[in-house]
């Protein structure tokens, strides 16, 4: 097993288009690390660079303290795994999972013993002899694995595996992937365009936004602590609820304007977080709000209730009920925010919503304790939970 | 009551029209098949009646009261007639087999180079071998046999010097002329028909394969030339349909230099005789002719089915 290294990577396209910008970070022996972006953020291109199918066009990357940049895939002693799973459609399963042995010239014992290990491992036993045609989605996806597997290389390479399987499997081999790799202990880098596989399967996740890195961290801290707009409007489903709000002090408290009527006193607690939000007073502020962390009014003090807003959709999830509020707060709208939506359409709701100055903001709530459809609410925020960015730069303000 | 029973005969009276309409276009092929079937029926009728039947009555009055002759067959497969069609026959294979093996082997590496090396120029390259389909045949046959017989000699200016551009290899009179001539012919073709095919492959499993640790002749021999078994198949039918046929390259190539190199289509048409006097036998000639095509198609064909990608990618 191996580490890898990004160090300033960059990758420009004979085009002139460039994709990977000053890439730098790595994933340690046997960690699991999740690249995550919107489409087009350059993740594919970082993962292929590491795989040896895409030239790297300055900057270091190294596996194990060797340094690969020129070094053919077959070299690199790395196995990928493809969206398409890429499986050889002539060969059988068995076949397929000991091809690369075969052609590394392992002895055919030596390939059996470990295709049928692997296959065991896959519950792919029974499949041996089959073609990838005659397999479900779910198989083809763990024969894909299993080719990996049965080469014991320095590092998987694992490309969107998932999302060609339809919702249920794709949940469960979710949790297969991450099993494995634990079990397994080999370094992985996988990438995906769904947050929710990020958050879940990975020891860290990097986000990529336009082939730059915006932060790397464990899900948890990606998640309460997000370095910047992009990084907080991207990470967590529903979104979290970001607004643009001026700032004032007023008897040694910070105080938001949230929207006309509703003032929210932010918690001290919260300035411990977000010390540079105290530069900002008499200034405008991004304000960041997890749809969890909206409460009854009645269960904070009156000085941080958003006031008179109207629920316009209840999703009631079953566990949970999704409230989807109009409020007359000032909508974010960036070039962050864009490529955090990834969505042109629901990028452009955003901003017709914020030329008639407003936006939906979504609040989870408890399914008892949820609004009815059309009603018009108070709902409390708890202020000690906010995230502050600046509205320019979109940085954190910490 | 009544009102429903009369909707349902119109019903009834619909369907019957839309059965009449629906049948038309499988009629139609019927008709087709019908139409281009009866001259080779008629002529395989008359390969097994006699030069004066064939001319007095025609060949559905065979079934009448005539007696069936196998002479025809025994006369064109005998050594009496133009050195027989048997050598013929001989000659025909060792035209139509390397004519339609080399230009399909090589044509299936130049193919996987063009659509999945990257080399300097490949486009440019390609544009040129496949815009020289354009080149007909016919006007190359004498330059060809000139090349072929005597080698091309450019005498250098001033140095009064001639030196051999291509080699006097003295191929008039041989099979190999021919088959030479097939080859380099079909090489645009075979290589334009099997880039399409093996360029139409999915990315990922090359890939896929090179991470495994294959070069490019493993992939080659490993994944492209078993997926491409299909369109190898469908070429190779084609091309031995071709050259099996051909008549005017052999008649150039062999000519009159060595009678005993002619493929069966060139005896087939010296059998008729002067002034068609055998003309009779050209029926039964036409069926030993056809009668390998045949086996050959029917041998390849069930490769024409596609559908062996299935399950490579995606689901």
């Amino acid at each position: 097993m191996a580490d890898i290294v990004f160090d300033k990577v960059n990758k420009v396209y004979p085009d002139g288009t460039q994709a990977i910008f000053d890439l730098s970070f790595e994933v340690a022996d046997d960690e699991f690390v999740i690249l995550v972006g919107p489409s087009g953020c350059g993740k594919s291109t970082a993962l292929r660079m590491v795989a040896g199918l895409e030239e790297i066009t300055s900057g270091e990357l190294r596996i194990g303290d060797r340094v690969v940049n020129d070094l053919s895939p077959k070299e690199r002693d790395i196995a990928m795994v493809f969206q398409s799973y890429a499986l050889y459609p002539h060969m059988s399963v068995a076949d397929n999972m000991g091809f690369a042995l075969k052609l590394a010239k392992v002895s055919k014992e030596e390939i059996d013993r470990r295709v049928n290990e692997a296959a065991e491992m896959l519950g792919l036993k029974e499949y041996l002899h089959r073609k990838p045609k005659a397999l479900s989605g779910g198989q083809r996806q763990r024969v894909a694995m299993g080719r990996a597997i049965v080469r014991s290389p320095q590092a998987y390479l694992m490309d969107e595996p998932l999302s060609n399987l339809d919702a249920k499997l794709r949940v469960q081999m979710r949790g297969e992937i991450a099993a494995l790799q634990n079990r397994l202990k080999v370094t992985t880098l996988y990438v995906t365009h769904d947050q929710v596989e990020a958050m879940t399967m990975g020891d860290r996740v990097a986000v990529l936004k336009l082939g730059w890195l915006q932060q790397v961290a464990s899900p948890t801290d990606l998640y309460e602590r997000p370095d910047n707009l992009f990084v907080a409007g991207f990470i967590g489903s529903p979104a979290m609820n970001l607004s643009e709000a001026p700032v004032r002090e007023e008897d040694g408290r910070i105080l938001l304007d949230l929207q006309e009527g509703s003032t929210i006193t932010v918690d001290p607690s919260t300035l411990e977080r977000y010390p540079r939000l105290k530069d900002r007073v008499g200034g405008r502020v991004a304000v960041g709000i997890r749809p969890e962390h909206f409460v009854h009014a009645s269960e904070v003090p009156d000085d941080r209730v958003l006031r008179g807003v109207e629920v316009t959709l209840v999703e009631a999830l079953g566990a949970e009920s999704l409230a989807h509020v109009d409020t007359r707060t000032t909508a974010v709208v960036s070039d962050d925010m864009r490529a955090a939506m990834d969505d042109e359409d629901a990028f452009e709701d955003l901003k017709r919503q914020a030329a008639q100055g407003g936006q939906s903001f979504i609040m989870r709530f408890a399914p008892d304790r949820a609004p009815r459809l059309g009603e018009r609410i108070d709902v409390g925020v708890l202020t000690d939970k906010i995230h502050f960015f600046d509205v320019e730069t979109g940085r954190a303000l910490r | 009551m009544s009102a429903l029973s009369v909707r349902k005969g119109g019903d009834g009276v619909g369907r019957s029209v839309y059965r009449v309409i629906s049948s038309i276009p499988t009629g139609a092929l019927w008709l087709i098949v019908i139409v281009w079937a009866l001259p080779t029926l008629g002529l395989f009728a008359n390969s097994f009646r006699g030069a004066g039947e064939q001319r007095s009555a025609p060949w559905w009055l065979l079934f009448r009261d005539e007696a069936l002759t196998l002479d025809n067959y025994a006369t064109v497969l005998g050594t009496d007639v133009q050195g027989g069609l048997v050598q013929g026959v001989i000659n025909s294979f060792a035209i139509a087999l390397p004519a339609t093996v080399i230009p399909i082997a090589m044509a299936a590496f130049a193919a996987y180079a063009f659509a999945w090396m990257d080399f300097r120029g490949r486009e440019w390259i390609f544009i040129g071998t496949v815009s020289l389909l354009a080149v007909p045949l016919q006007t190359a046959l004498i330059p060809l046999l000139q090349l072929y017989n005597g080698g091309a000699n450019q005498t250098l200016p001033f140095l009064e010097k001639t030196i051999s551009v291509f080699p006097d290899l003295g191929l008039t009179g041989t099979t190999t002329a021919v088959w030479l001539t097939h080859a380099g012919f079909a090489m645009p073709l075979a290589i334009f028909l099997l880039h399409n095919f093996i360029s139409g492959l999915p990315r990922d499993i090359f890939e896929s394969a090179r991470i495994d640790g294959a070069d490019h002749f493993q992939i080659f021999v490993r994944l492209v030339l078993p997926l491409s078994i299909p369109v190898l198949a469908a070429f190779a039918i084609f091309q031995f349909l071709w050259t099996w046929n051909d008549y005017l390259i052999a008649l150039t190539m062999i000519g009159p230099f060595a009678p005993d190199k002619m493929p069966a289509t060139v005896i087939i048409a010296a059998i008729a005789g002067d002034f068609g006097r055998y003309e009779h036998l050209l029926t039964a000639g036409a069926f030993v002719q056809a009668f390998f095509p045949i086996i050959v198609f029917f041998a390849l064909q069930r490769y024409f089915v596609r559908g062996i990608l299935a399950g490579s990618v995606k689901g």
